[in-house]
């Protein structure tokens, strides 16, 4: 679990946790791009 | 309909013709790199900026290579876009405090679900939103998150259709261009000139641009209204021309800021247009014969009128219902006549009804009047615009390289019906090409119809955390056809990339976000792909005469067989759930039903 000072400013009473559902949608997104390469060099073959 | 309201429709298709050939010329100069009257101004930033990135301008690109620089840019895109939003919290610009503990009440949590969907949706170009902006997003969010996006996209979609031009263009080559410079330059010439001017006229014509906070005013009635503030002139300015369409505000262009005149929004329209007909041009000018690019620009207009025709007659006619109930709601001196829910006075029926149309002819997506307000056949025109691919003037760049693919289709098909082998402006078409063309359009529907037909019988358990409301259905504001035609234009808009909402469903859930973002995904680079395997195809293959046996692809009857393809290939694809939805309705709206 993360949390994130950004922008030199103190926000004590905000935090901005990394949780699975994080993961899940940006893991979500990777994977389509890898099979979207996988195509893209498959069909170079068709 | 009404003389003044088709004068408007014939004023605004003669702005866009004279429009086409300079701007077409432009940006032919651009993506050839020869130098414009802009050249001095903006060449040394183009240097910088190659410098910087370590970009090699005179370096081509395989397909291939074109494909990994594009996916590349668009990961990069999703994860800042995503961050920025879940950190939104965190970062400057934010005088409503969204993200945090002291965000007003009815503001709307920026969840994992709901930034994935708004990073993939500004990525492709779609713009979709699931949430209200004006209660969601900061002002640093909506600048250095969206706005960039709607420059990067919309940049993207042009150098595919450029690097698919080029694919026809050359030949016995293995490269069609280098996507970073392809991209740099559209961004630089094309897209920020554009913008910079065009947010100075929005400003002139009453748009807003500051970085206020929310000002609080009393009604004539006393009660208290607040009004949001922001930088908004600029990104109406790319929300148009890139046709990104994501609004500022949750009333889209119907918000007086963010359509202030009639003039803007006759304005906000061209812009729309104007670079998808320019590059109908510049495809005429790269593969060296003008009559070419005409023939797909009138491809473009026939399907155009078309639209926007049958969309404003059904709109100008009205709900029959209540004809019978003795309500005038014909055109008079003092009223605009026709359905006039959910439209916005200032405009009326006949530039609701062109705004409709050409948003959803291009890949827009703003709105100016509430597409689940129309008449089922006034909707079903939007809807079909989305669902045959956006190919009327279209999308920046994807307008062109979907009507690209169907004339791909359009030669196979002629092809076959004279028994010879397919030809497409002195290239081949062979099974490479149309394997290729068939998967983009096939991939599409693959979502559309497949998420709306497992959100119409989809259970959830109600408050669970994929959908709370319970069943996919119950998100609708209406059931039976017209709630289904809310769920199919919802997953229309999102593979389109087109990004309007019917209105009417509250698609603000886990489940219909990570759906919709998965629609999104596969409308856009599933079609970007095979567009550019096409271009990589094209380009290696010799250029071949024209002789007696080619069927010729300029001229009318081409125009014939192109608009009959793009309707064909659509109605047979998507008839059955349009029957289900628009046309049950028009039917039990004359039976005297309505939901």
């Amino acid at each position: 679990v993360l949390a994130y000072e950004m922008g030199g400013r103190d926000a004590p009473d905000v935090s901005w946790e990394v949780d699975m559902l994080d993961v899940l949608y940006v893991g979500i997104v990777i994977v389509f791009f890898v099979l979207l390469w996988g195509f893209t060099l498959a069909s170079e073959r068709f | 309909m009404t003389s003044i309201g088709l004068l408007q429709i014939l004023v605004f298709f003669l702005i866009v013709l004279a429009l086409t050939k300079p701007v077409g010329v432009f940006m032919h100069q651009v993506f050839e790199g020869k130098r414009t009257f802009i050249h001095p101004i903006i060449r040394p930033l183009e240097n910088l900026i190659y410098r910087l990135t370590g970009v090699r301008e005179n370096v081509e690109q395989s397909w291939v290579q074109y494909s990994a620089s594009m996916i590349s840019l668009s990961i990069f895109s999703f994860l800042f876009v995503y961050l920025l939003q879940r950190l939104q919290g965190h970062l400057p610009f934010n005088p409503m405090h969204f993200s945090t503990p002291q965000a007003p009440a009815n503001a709307t949590p920026m969840t994992p679900d709901l930034a994935f969907n708004t990073a993939v949706s500004f990525v492709t170009n779609t713009n979709w939103q699931s949430y209200s902006p004006d209660t969601t997003m900061s002002y640093f969010t909506q600048m250095a998150a969206l706005a960039v996006q709607n420059f990067i996209s919309a940049a993207v979609g042009i150098a595919v259709a450029i690097a698919l031009i080029r694919g026809f263009a050359r030949h016995t080559t293995k490269t069609i261009g280098n996507f970073w410079v392809d991209v740099t330059r559209c961004t630089l010439y094309i897209l920020l000139p554009i913008c910079i001017i065009a947010t100075l006229i929005f400003v002139g014509q009453g748009s807003i641009q500051n970085f206020k906070g929310p000002v609080t005013a009393t009604t004539l009635e006393g009660a208290s209204q607040v009004i949001e503030q922001g930088p908004l002139a600029s990104q109406l300015a790319i929300k148009m021309l890139g046709t990104n369409g994501g609004g500022f505000f949750n009333a889209n262009s119907a918000h007086p800021y963010e359509n202030p005149t009639p003039l803007a929004n006759m304005f906000q329209m061209l812009l729309i247009f104007c670079l998808g007909a320019g590059l109908t041009y510049v495809f005429g000018k790269m593969v060296r014969d003008v009559r070419q690019g005409w023939t797909l620009f009138w491809t473009m207009s026939v399907l155009f009128f078309a639209g926007v025709f049958v969309c404003y007659w059904a709109e100008q006619r009205g709900n029959p219902m209540l004809t019978d109930m003795g309500l005038a709601h014909v055109y008079t001196g003092n009223q605009p006549g026709g359905n006039m829910e959910g439209k916005e006075l200032r405009f009326g029926n006949a530039q609701s009804t062109l705004f409709a149309t050409v948003t959803t002819d291009a890949s827009c997506g703003a709105v100016v009047a509430m597409h689940d307000s129309f008449t089922p056949l006034g909707g079903l025109v939007p809807l079909f615009n989305i669902q045959t691919d956006e190919v009327i003037f279209g999308g920046v760049g994807a307008g062109l390289y979907s009507m690209l693919i169907y004339a791909i289709v359009a030669v196979f098909i002629g092809g076959l019906m004279v028994g010879r082998t397919p030809e497409y402006v002195g290239k081949k078409i062979e099974q490479k090409e149309v394997k290729m063309a068939i998967i983009a359009v096939l991939a599409t529907s693959l979502v559309i119809l497949g998420f709306t037909a497992i959100s119409s019988i989809a259970p959830f358990a109600k408050g669970g955390y994929w959908n709370a409301p319970g069943a996919a259905t119950a998100n609708t504001n209406n059931n039976a056809a017209h709630g289904f035609s809310e769920i199919l234009y919802s997953y229309s808009s999102g593979a389109g990339n087109n990004g309007s909402a019917f209105a009417g469903i509250n698609a603000n859930t886990p489940w219909y976000n990570l759906t919709l973002g998965l629609d999104m995904l596969v409308g856009r680079f599933l079609f970007i792909i095979p567009a550019l395997a096409i271009a990589g195809s094209l380009a290696r293959k010799k250029l071949i005469p024209v002789t007696s046996g080619t069927l010729p692809t300029h001229g009318t009857l081409f125009v014939v067989l192109l608009v009959g393809t793009v309707i064909i290939v659509g109605a047979l694809t998507y008839f059955p759930a349009l029957s289900l939805g628009p046309i049950a309705e028009h039917f039990q709206m004359l039976s005297g039903k309505l939901f």
